[in-house]
């Protein structure tokens, strides 16, 4: 049977999940970035490194990535031995993939025009892109990212398969235990929906919110 | 005579096949205002943003006070600060309010402080009428406020001259009327302009000398009261009777 | 032993596992196929408690991870209704109420995107409700859909992966299998993503091939 202790024991998986989902978005964040504006900024062949990276993480799925990492690179670098690490370092390499594309649309959704304006002030294509462009391309980037964040956290179970312990691994965990067949994994999954829905919707709308106070369409 | 402040020679410039712009000489000295007229598709625009060195030429040469621009030791990042430029679409950064759009350019380019370049923003606002309106977003401004936000924004830079491309062609007329008001007090006080407009009121009235642009090249040229009244290119001609027919 | 030795003798298990994996992606995505587009006409056509329930459906099966959706299904369907189902089947079904939840967003906008257009036109020539849509409005939503579909492709295939935890045989489980046994888990992960990559790629290719023969112009509308 599945009590309420069960359900709490449950909760204790939600810090790993929600930390490898942070950790995750995080390092895409700071992959994401840099890779979009050298596929913009950059002259051919650098952007094709971008352009490889992203497609490579688009074609495979993360868990390989994972497994690869946890058991394929354990015996040469040290760190993915941890099966958080390997989890948190897939998750963030794909995400850093996904975020370049966002960003890229985003920079291209603000407009020439605000470039031309601003190199037609005297800064630089760099002072353009930091004070001008990257701004507004945030804002325009939020939804996009509000969903990748939900991505990341529902694909945070795939740890489940290396062994980490968060939520998907409790939920197992407490089925085998008490042979309750049903509700321990409905309960992992609206508590999934739980964290997602609030997370995604709030980042759309203050997203929509920002893009009408300036005008962003 | 005054020191030449912008002039070309042989200006070129293709794009792709098409050669927009087939040899251009143009010069224009400190304080004077010259205005461009011709009809569409004849390379106003672009000659204005290669001269502006938004674009660079396919061939030719551009003089910024008597130096060559695209010589090797030349900062053409410092060149286009001392070159103001006010588009047709205002192009505003749509994340600053208007007072964050006539700051930015004097903070990053020219090194100024925040107090400084906000004193020297206020004062612009003020001089195009909208100080007022400092904190709104160009999302919240009408069009005409907008583009006087621009011209703001190209004047606190304190240029050497303004390029104005077609300021007022987006905008309805009565929005129209402020935006020249505005183009001829600094005209009047002196500040070199070079403007792009079909607005011949304000030609007549504060021009030094009108150039008819055709096909790439600049056919005519002349001060207002006789290009306008007496036009002696046939193209010029044409184009002047469609123009002021239609008034 | 060298790499090709080692790569032959396995083969027969990493074809074995690639077939499983396309075969569960092929699967899903029909039947994703199918649950999206009733799902997308039930909410743009539908009553107000049937949207209810269509949305119900979309939020779970979105919100939540397809792996917990896995072991969910197959765990709990003998349970409730005492009916025993087999790993492959339980993986097949949750894969395609799991794509078709996806799919339905996509078609909804497809069909939205080509709607408001065109309704007014059907109407005035006359068309009924029925005929607009069979020759107004699928043709256009099923072309304009292909992009995003794509994706739907490419992101299913990608988590057949997640059947790893049901036991099946697909790719990933196979690969597992075969680098614990050879101690060689680099090389053999390595390979398999490079098997992966290459069906991702070849795949994309043939698809935008064929949107590229049947695209018109004009009718690429961004979702």
């Amino acid at each position: 049977m599945f009590t309420l202790d069960n359900l709490l024991f449950l909760l204790q998986g939600v810090p790993n999940t929600l930390a490898i989902s942070f950790l995750s978005f995080a390092l895409g964040f700071a992959l994401g970035i840099p890779t979009a504006l050298l596929k913009q900024l950059s002259p051919y062949r650098l952007g094709i490194i971008a352009e490889g990276y992203e497609k490579i993480m688009r074609g495979v799925p993360v868990l390989v990535f994972m497994l690869l990492f946890n058991f394929g690179l354990a015996g040469i670098i040290p760190i993915f031995k941890s099966a958080f690490f390997s989890a948190v370092f897939a998750l963030g390499l794909r995400s850093g993939a996904f975020q370049s594309q966002i960003f890229r649309g985003s920079i291209n959704a603000v407009g020439r025009d605000q470039m031309m304006a601003a190199i037609s002030l005297g800064m630089s294509r760099g002072q353009a892109f930091r004070h001008i462009i990257l701004p507004q391309a945030f804002i325009v980037a939020l939804p996009g990212l509000g969903s990748e964040i939900a991505l990341l956290i529902k694909d945070s179970s795939y740890a489940f398969v290396l062994g980490v312990l968060e939520l998907t691994k409790y939920s197992d965990i407490v089925r085998k235990a008490t042979r309750s067949f049903i509700f321990p994994y409905l309960a992992a999954a609206l508590i999934y929906i739980l964290i997602t829905f609030p997370i995604a919707n709030y980042l759309d709308r203050w997203g929509s919110r920002l893009k009408t106070r300036y005008g962003l369409r | 005579m005054d020191e030449v402040v912008l002039a070309c020679e042989g200006l070129k410039k293709r794009y792709g096949d098409l050669l927009v712009l087939k040899g251009i000489d143009f010069e224009i000295e400190k304080g004077q205002t010259k205005v461009i007229i011709g009809p569409s598709g004849s390379g106003k625009s672009t000659f204005l943003r290669v001269i502006g060195l938004l674009e660079p030429p396919t061939e030719g040469k551009i003089f910024f006070e008597g130096k060559d621009v695209y010589a090797s030791n030349m900062d053409l990042n410092m060149l286009r600060a001392k070159i103001g430029f006010v588009f047709q679409e205002p192009s505003l950064f749509r994340h600053l309010t208007a007072l964050g759009n006539v700051k930015i350019g004097p903070k990053v380019v020219l090194k100024m402080s925040d107090g400084e370049a906000e004193r020297k923003a206020l004062d612009v606002l003020r001089t195009v009428r909208l100080e007022e309106w400092s904190h709104h977003y160009p999302a919240q401004l009408s069009g005409g406020q907008q583009q006087r936000v621009g011209i703001a924004r190209a004047l606190a830079m304190d240029p050497d001259i303004i390029l104005f491309d077609e300021p007022t062609a987006s905008l309805d007329i009565e929005l129209t009327w402020e935006v020249i008001d505005v183009m001829k007090e600094l005209a009047k006080r002196g500040v070199t302009m070079l403007v792009v407009t079909h607005e011949l009121g304000f030609a007549r009235e504060v021009a030094d000398e009108i150039l008819f642009m055709d096909d790439g090249r600049i056919i005519e040229s002349g001060p207002p009261e006789e290009l306008l009244r007496n036009p002696k290119t046939q193209r010029a001609k044409e184009f002047l009777s469609r123009l002021l027919g239609g008034v | 032993m060298s790499e090709t030795e080692f790569i032959l003798e396995y083969w027969q298990f990493i074809v074995e596992g690639f077939e499983t994996t396309v075969i569960m992606t092929f699967l899903g995505l029909a039947g994703g196929f199918v649950l999206g587009i009733a799902s997308a006409l039930g909410d743009v056509y539908g009553g107000k408690l049937l949207r209810i329930l269509i949305n119900g459906y979309v939020e779970f099966f979105r919100g939540s991870p397809l792996i917990v959706q896995l072991l969910f299904f197959y765990f709990s369907i003998p349970a409730i209704t005492g009916l025993n189902w087999d790993a492959f089947t339980a993986g097949a079904v949750t894969l395609m109420l799991n794509s078709g939840a996806y799919q339905k967003g996509y078609f909804k906008g497809a069909i939205e995107a080509v709607f408001k257009d065109q309704l007014m036109a059907a109407k005035s020539l006359g068309m009924t409700f029925r005929q607009t849509l069979r020759h107004i409005v699928l043709p256009q939503a099923l072309r304009i859909v292909i992009p995003p579909w794509t994706n739907e492709y490419v992101s299913l295939g990608l988590s057949t992966s997640a059947l790893i935890v049901l036991g099946i045989r697909e790719l990933t489980n196979i690969s597992k299998s075969i680098a614990a046994q050879t101690f060689r888990p680099l090389e053999v992960y390595l390979f398999t993503s490079v098997i992966y990559f290459i069906w991702i790629t070849v795949s994309l290719k043939v698809l935008d091939w064929i949107y590229n023969r049947v695209k018109i112009p004009g009718l690429e509308v961004n979702i």
